[in-house]
């Protein structure tokens, strides 16, 4: 008994010096809050019954070592093209399908983890899921009385399509349209609302020719970084032509965006004089071509609009500047006459 | 014996003086002849092609550091058997820019002058004994490289007027199949999410005055997604909540676009004033419901609430969240009121 109790006590000291040499990590519960994630969004596609994987790579940009978690949320547009986050609801049954590996993980400073997502599609599945995965600390922020405890999270987009025959890929424009009818000078905004009256998102991509007569001055290009337009949402693509003389930028103030009080960025004219020849007077008019792949072949969707550009202060200048010289010289050309008249009148 | 000793006499004196015309003349034969002047070599030349592939079109520096003193009128450059040398002088242009490391400016170097085979000839001032000079010559419509072979070698000289050798060295180069190294990369799209704290302490808050965040914290996002980016924020509670008292300071107004109304004294007040700190770029934007006073706040959900937007790639967007508060007279008295904020980031799809 002796022995057995001796050797229990020696057994617990060891236990307790071996817990202090043990390193154990000191996680970032408090403090800032810095991740990058990598590649965003992702595009993945199946047919029903088919898992699929993919990975999601997340790395901490602090300077203590997190233990994050990862948590699944959903998105859709709403009607003014936002972009609406939200938790899992009644009937979201297509959230169940995802798991991750790991859920609960540990990331160094500067060290980069991939998290294994797997969606588990089941065959009923058909057409386009869109999820949302949360990157943010393991524990919950501590509740500061008298103030408020901020939580940081890192989203990630992940788009599903579940691919079946019948699928309606269709796209519309529901509005091309310029930010002013009329300008003084560029540039000017195009906007293009592109509605998807399907049920799988599409990425629509196209250009724009600004046309002067039957001249195109300018080639712009829409959605060139292949964005996409979830179904039964709109999305806006904006289109800026800039090339003209003088041209309104971004106002700076020591090499920094000025704004306005209104918190609008403040603008200026900018004379850039090697760009004379690119002076814009007159009526102008955009034509819109668009394409997106329906599935069997791209459809081409079209559109047409005009605005005028009348830089009125240079040409009201410019008739100012004629008007002048044109007095000065009916000016010189009536004395002369005058005076020749007199010797003329003066010699008979 | 008088008549011999006269006639050796006279013989030797003969012989004497045939032997001093003799040296006379050997010696100013010297000054007479011309004489063959052996040039030296380069203490160092080379010529380095623009590009050593094969059937390949390429300018290319001369260079050489003259070992012998004289007054250079002009450069030849003698191109490897094999290489293509166009024939228009005119079309050899030269230059004296980007120079190796520890090189002078060819003096005086000009468009060629001349071109006779594989020799070019360039136009040259007089450069100085021990000092490296190069130069280099055009690559358009000059010179073409030979099939691919090692020990190509060619001659660079300079000289004098006369023509004049001064100093000549061979080069070698060697032609290869392909001399290009194809180097391919990728840059993943990422995105970068930073929150500055995550404590928000007010204090006591007061029932006649708002209060105001004391160390407002922000957000700092940077993306090289060319589809920008979205913020939300998302409250636990939509007010101060405390447990012990059982009371809510709740969020002002709704989330409707625009800020609320006005704080007036004795109301319970409490939301978010969000303001850029920083849009390098010039593509964000503040939500409406957040863009605030300090006596106008943005409402507060449960649900996930747009923040803040970018169109395109940043470097660097910042968002500074300032928390306003104020007590109403009704709100019960505690110490624990407190709330969660939840800020949310992502590249947009």
């Amino acid at each position: 008994m002796r022995v057995f109790g001796a050797t229990a006590r020696l057994g617990l000291l060891l236990g307790a010096g071996l817990s202090l040499l043990v390193a154990y990590p000191a996680f970032a519960q408090e403090g800032p809050f810095s991740l990058v994630t990598s590649p965003l969004p992702i595009l993945v596609s199946t047919k029903p019954g088919q898992p699929v994987s993919t990975e999601l790579r997340v790395r901490n940009a602090g300077t203590e070592t997190e233990r994050l978690r990862a948590d699944l949320f959903k998105f859709s547009v709403n009607d003014q093209s936002e972009v609406k986050l939200e938790e899992k609801q009644p009937g979201d049954d297509f959230m169940n399908w995802v798991s991750f590996a790991p859920v609960v993980f540990n990331a160094a400073p500067n060290e980069w983890r991939t998290i294994k997502m797997t969606i588990n599609v089941p065959s009923s599945a058909s057409f386009g899921y869109y999820y949302a995965v949360g990157f943010s600390r393991a524990d919950a922020p501590t509740p500061q009385p008298g103030g408020a405890a901020l939580e940081g999270q890192v989203i990630t987009f992940v788009l599903l399509d579940v691919v079946v025959p019948g699928a309606k890929r269709e796209l519309q424009v529901s509005g091309f349209s310029s930010d002013r009818s009329v300008y003084e000078f560029l540039p000017t905004i195009l906007s293009v609302k592109v509605k998807n009256s399907g049920n799988v998102h599409l990425s629509p991509t196209g250009s724009i020719f600004i046309k002067r007569g039957q001249k195109t001055v300018a080639t712009l290009s829409i959605n060139p970084n292949q964005g996409n337009v979830l179904p039964n949402s709109t999305r806006t693509f904006k289109a800026e032509w800039s090339e003209g003389f003088p041209v309104y930028v971004p106002k700076t103030q020591d090499g920094k965006p000025f704004n306005n009080p209104d918190g609008t960025t403040a603008k200026q004219l900018k004379w850039d004089f090697s760009k004379v020849p690119d002076l814009r007077v007159g009526k102008y008019t955009a034509k819109l071509v668009l394409v997106y792949d329906n599935g069997q072949r791209d459809v081409p969707i079209e559109g047409t609009l005009s605005f005028w550009v009348i830089p009125w202060r240079l040409l009201f200048g410019l008739l100012l500047i004629v008007g002048l010289a044109g007095l000065g010289l009916w000016s010189i050309t009536r004395n002369f006459w005058r005076r020749f008249g007199r010797r003329g009148r003066a010699g008979k | 014996m008088t008549k011999t000793i006269t006639w050796q006499k006279r013989f030797s004196r003969k012989v004497s003086l045939l032997a001093a015309i003799a040296i006379l003349l050997i010696n100013a034969s010297y000054l007479i002849l011309v004489q063959t002047a052996y040039a030296a070599d380069f203490t160092n030349a080379y010529l380095r092609l623009d590009r050593l592939q094969a059937s390949t079109t390429t300018g290319g520096t001369v260079c050489a550091k003259p070992a012998t003193a004289g007054t250079e009128v002009d450069v030849q450059v003698t191109f490897p058997s094999g290489f293509t040398v166009n024939a228009t002088a005119s079309n050899w242009t030269v230059t004296t820019t980007n120079l190796p490391a520890g090189a002078t400016a060819w003096v005086g170097i000009g468009t060629a002058t001349a071109v006779s085979s594989q020799t070019v000839t360039f136009a040259s001032g007089d450069v100085v004994v021990g000092t490296l000079y190069c130069f280099n010559f055009s690559g358009t419509t000059t010179l073409t490289t030979s099939t691919a072979a090692a020990d190509k070698t060619g001659v660079i000289t300079t000289r004098a007027t006369g023509p004049a050798t001064i100093d000549t060295s061979e080069y070698a180069t060697a032609i290869i199949a392909d001399d290009q190294i194809d180097v391919t990369a990728t840059v993943a799209p990422s995105f970068s999410f930073t929150l500055s704290g995550t404590s928000d302490a007010l204090g006591t808050l007061s029932q006649t005055a708002v209060t105001s965040s004391p160390t407002p914290r922000t957000i700092t996002v940077a993306t090289n997604g060319p589809n920008g980016f979205i913020t939300w924020i998302k409250d636990s509670n939509a007010g101060l909540t405390s447990p012990i008292v059982s009371d809510t300071i709740n969020t002002s107004g709704t989330v409707d676009n625009a800020c609320s109304g006005a704080y007036s004294a004795g109301s319970e007040f409490y939301g978010l004033d969000a303001q850029e700190g920083a849009d390098p770029q010039t593509n964000g934007d503040i939500d409406p419901e957040y863009l605030c006073t300090a006596t106008t706040v943005g409402a507060y959900s449960t649900t996930f609430t747009e923040l803040a937007t970018g169109t395109a790639a940043t470097s660097g967007y910042v968002v500074t969240l300032n928390n306003r508060a104020a007590a109403g007279n009704l709100n019960k008295p505690a110490t624990d009121y407190a709330d969660t904020v939840t800020v949310s980031g992502a590249g947009n799809f």
